[in-house]
């Protein structure tokens, strides 16, 4: 997991080679062949290496940014919605009701469909997606906690409305909302290889283990590692953001830090 | 009192848990005889559930380690196999818990869970069970119940859920009946039903029963004799009378002055106990009551034993003389 | 006695449910059904009755945590039902509650510092930086170690959250307080702790209370005047001496009946001519058309022959049948 964020962000200075950088001569080479290209080189001569390591940072700049994305909107909608009620947390409520009837996969392809292809179109569709599923949960979360007798103790004091949000109940929403976040992350990463696979994801020269997956469709019968690698790219992260939402859902829950 | 129906020797009951040892239960003994009505009073942590479920092997064994003997009817009750427990309970001893709104099924009819026990453990016929059933509503106060037979338990209240739980103890005529803080979840003026029903069943059939509480008022009005528990022990053991008049324990006297009473109001402040109850895991090497007692000594360090004061009244203290 | 410090008038509290799509004609919920009181300065009101009588309602509309249906709370001359947003939440701290469960009214989230000094920082009524010492004074006076405020409530138990939560309704300085059975989630040796340490303050810092609980004997121990609440409304008010010695209202009579006192002796004595009362409450959402108490009420009869009143069809006023005790029956009409 960390292993992945740390090959993300120093890509430049870890891979052997520019992700971009085209050997002519060197084309589908497969692993060990040349001692240049541990990992064999594509079908137009790029060392697949290096574009393993660049393509972590396309599903990590997605991913994140995709749920940071989300957390900004779904959070301060959820909470409202849940805490303040009435209309616009009917209206909110339908929204939500409505995106997560439709299949997700198609409204991504869809909206790609409209805006073109390309990273920031990626990330704005699926963040479209995404939000929906922290907002829901935000949500949830301030209506149970609001019935806390904690919260009616805040507003015996004389808490006004924004300080019992802030204070009183989105710090005991959090935990709940980040496991969501690092759940969300895998799907993102899955999303974006499925379109990239699909040949709706980042444009190329940009790697990335879905587009590689799709690229070496034609070659894999005979390059196996061309579909193996970036595939056993995909399946590692996504199993270590699993486990690193169960151990954040382990951590975060209050029971455990209580005294037996 | 007679013979003894049910005599538990000894007995432990400790939880391990990953930070250490619960240790609560720590050497029990006591024992119920026929007809008798044995309250068991202690605060919450007292261990005066678990002493009791912990019989039953009502709490599952891997969750805890149970020593010592439980002798009821010429046999020790640890040392059975699990289907000759489950014959046991239900049948020989009866339960009631705490909560009427979850201990009964909520898609079953009520007739039917009454009849249950019965068909499981006496293989009569239906149609008697039935019958049998209607009897025990009657018995147990419900009205009608013959039309309230087929009622689901949300048709009813809280009190009268209890009353069916009762009901449903009593079905194979058990010669105990263990009361888990039966009246906790209820009204007074419903609780006071619920006492009066018990009372009116032992005089009735006869049946021995178990009462565990946190209540002082109702053991003084229900028991016959009363242990106290304090973390894990029995700090004191005696006639009901004995107990209210002559408290020995530093603990139930304790107790008892610090009741407000109704039909004595005082401006003096209650005799409050100060401090709180030991930590089970860390169980002290002294006499448990040790840190909140007024009377303590060098001696105290040394944990007391029980032993008795009269023929039938028995305290856990080495001070007893000075009270 | 003094001058009222809380004038409760014609308080009623509905609860309409929910007419949905599916759930029918809708219900109304009568929890607190026209009721007034009086709390005078400096005394403790008692206020009795079983679980769903509306004692719990009661209090909390009083203190404006719930917005009653009809009726005026006077506090100190200001109608609190009129005010609103900041108006309101800038006269909290005079008046505070005491919740019932000390687990779920505290945030698990914020140190114990945090609890007591919110109110003294929303009010302003210390200089920020005074803060802390402040907070340290006030668990000084609620007994606990000035340590205890850099824990969290998870680190303490009932007893100690039950002090905290008084630390925090005490920070707010106020005069008026609501206790909603604050020692009935207690273990019976640390309930005498909280309602001497609650008699203390009282003392010290001339405090009024309102004391809501089940338990009649501990109501009694701690209030001057006492009322008894079934099904909505006051059924009897007097002080707590008289409520005991000498109850008018059928039903005060059968709850003091039904209550245990811990003395075996006395209990058999009571027992003799102990008259259990049959029945249950009837459900709020749909109560009896006269008294409230007609359905289980033992001397029903009684006021039939010598009133010629039917109970279940004329509800009683609550009047004053003698001086100073106030009550809602026929028999003392």
């Amino acid at each position: 997991m960390g292993f992945i964020l740390f090959l993300a962000l120093f890509a430049d200075l870890l891979s052997p080679f520019a992700y971009d950088r085209v050997y002519f001569d060197r084309v589908l080479l497969m692993p060990f062949e040349h001692p240049e290209h541990p990992l064999g080189t594509d079908e137009v001569g790029r060392d697949y290496l290096s574009r393993l390591i660049y393509g972590a940072r396309t599903s990590m700049m997605v991913s994140l940014s995709v749920q940071m994305i989300a957390l900004m909107i779904g959070l301060p909608i959820g909470a409202l919605a849940g805490y303040f009620g009435g209309a616009f947390d009917f209206v909110i409520s339908r929204i939500i009701d409505i995106m997560t009837a439709f299949p997700a996969l198609l409204f991504t392809i869809l909206i790609i469909s409209v805006l073109g292809g390309g990273m920031p179109t990626i990330i704005v569709a699926l963040s479209i997606t995404s939000w929906i599923v922290i907002a829901r949960i935000t949500r949830a979360q301030i209506l149970t906690l609001r019935e806390q007798e904690y919260c009616t103790a805040a507003r015996g004091i004389g808490a006004s409305e924004w300080r019992i949000l802030f204070r009183h109940l989105l710090p005991n929403a959090m935990s709940p909302i980040l496991i969501a976040v690092s759940f969300g992350i895998p799907t993102v990463i899955f999303a974006e290889a499925g379109l990239s696979f699909l040949g709706l994801g980042v444009n190329d020269p940009i790697a990335s283990w879905g587009k590689m997956v799709g690229a070496s469709n034609a070659y894999v019968r005979v390059y196996w590692h061309l579909a193996l690698l970036p595939t056993l790219a995909i399946a590692l992260t996504m199993l270590g953001f699993s486990f690193l939402g169960d151990g954040l859902r382990d951590a975060l829950d209050p029971k455990q830090k209580i005294r037996v | 009192m007679g013979e003894a129906l049910l005599e538990v020797e000894n007995l432990h009951v400790h939880f391990p848990t990953p930070d250490g040892v619960v240790q609560a239960v720590n050497g029990i003994s006591y024992s119920l005889g026929k007809k008798e009505i044995l309250a068991i009073v202690g605060e919450s942590g007292s261990g005066k559930s678990v002493g009791v479920l912990s019989l039953l092997r009502l709490i599952p064994a891997r969750d805890c380690k149970v020593q010592g003997s439980v002798n009821f009817e010429g046999q020790n009750l640890l040392k059975l196999s699990d289907p000759e427990m489950r014959e046991l309970r239900g049948n020989r001893i009866a339960m009631v818990f705490q909560d009427p709104m979850t201990s009964l099924n909520p898609v079953l009819r009520i007739g039917d869970q009454i009849q249950e026990s019965v068909i499981e453990h006496q293989g009569i016929s239906e149609k008697i069970a039935k019958s049998r059933a209607i009897e025990l509503l009657e018995l147990v106060g419900i009205p009608e119940a013959g039309k309230r037979y087929r009622h689901y338990p949300h048709q009813f209240s809280g009190g009268m859920r209890q009353r069916i739980m009762i009901a449903a103890g009593l079905a194979c005529e058990p010669s105990i009946l263990i009361a888990d803080e039966p009246t906790t979840a209820l009204d007074v003026t419903i609780q006071a039903q619920i006492i009066d029903l018990v009372k009116k069943l032992r005089r009735e059939i006869g049946m021995s029963v178990i009462w565990i509480t946190h209540d002082l008022g109702i053991v003084a009005g229900l028991a016959d004799r009363v242990a106290v528990m304090y973390a894990g022990k029995i700090v004191e053991f005696a006639p009901v009378d004995q107990l209210f008049k002559t408290p020995q324990h530093p603990y139930s006297r304790g107790l008892l002055n610090s009741l407000p009473r109704l039909d004595a109001r005082s401006e003096k402040p209650l005799e409050a106990i100060e401090g709180l109850p030991p930590n089970l895991i860390n169980y002290p090497a002294s006499c448990p009551f040790l840190e909140r007692c007024s009377y303590q000594t060098e001696q105290c360090q040394i944990p007391p034993e029980m032993r008795s004061i009269t023929t039938t009244h028995e305290v856990c203290c080495h001070h007893t003389e000075k009270l | 006695m003094t001058e009222p410090i809380v004038k409760v008038k014609n308080l009623s509290m509905h609860f309409g449910q929910a007419s949905g799509f599916f759930s029918g004609p809708q219900r109304l919920v009568k929890a607190v059904d026209n009721v007034n009181l009086e709390v005078f300065e400096g005394e403790t009101l008692g206020l009795v009755g079983e679980s769903g009588c509306g004692k719990s309602t009661l209090g909390r509309s009083i203190l404006q945590l719930c917005k009653p249906t009809t009726g005026t709370v006077q506090y100190r001359g200001t109608d609190l039902v009129k005010l609103e947003g900041k108006a309101l939440r800038k006269m909290r701290n005079r008046f505070q509650m005491i919740y019932q469960d000390p687990y779920a009214s505290l945030n698990p989230r914020m140190k114990i510092a945090d609890i007591i000094g919110e109110p003294m920082y929303i009010h302003q009524l210390h200089p920020r930086s005074e803060i802390r010492s402040e907070v340290e004074k006030i668990l000084k006076m609620v007994g606990l170690a000035r340590d205890f405020a850099d824990r969290y409530p998870h680190e303490f138990s009932g007893g100690q959250r039950q002090r905290i939560g008084i630390a925090r309704a005490l920070a707010a300085q106020p005069d008026f307080i609501v206790a909603d059975e604050p020692i009935s989630a207690l273990d019976v040796s640390i309930q005498a702790q909280i309602i001497n340490l609650m008699r203390n303050l009282q003392q010290q810092l001339k405090l009024t209370y309102l004391f809501i609980a089940h338990d009649l004997a501990v109501v009694r121990h701690i209030s001057d005047r006492m009322a008894v609440m079934y099904l909505g409304k006051v059924m009897e008010l007097t002080d707590s001496n008289t409520i005991y010695e000498d109850p008018l209202h059928p039903y005060t009579q059968s709850l003091l009946a039904a209550i245990p006192i811990p003395d075996p002796e006395k209990e058999r004595e009571r027992e003799a001519n102990r008259v259990l009362l049959d029945g249950e409450v009837p459900s709020p959402e749909n109560p009896p058309e006269g008294c409230a108490f007609c359905t289980r009420c033992p001397r029903k009869r009684e006021v039939f022959e010598t009133k010629k009143i039917d109970c279940s069809t004329k509800a009683p006023t609550f009047a004053e049948a003698k001086p100073g005790h106030w009550t809602a029956c026929h028999l003392y009409t």
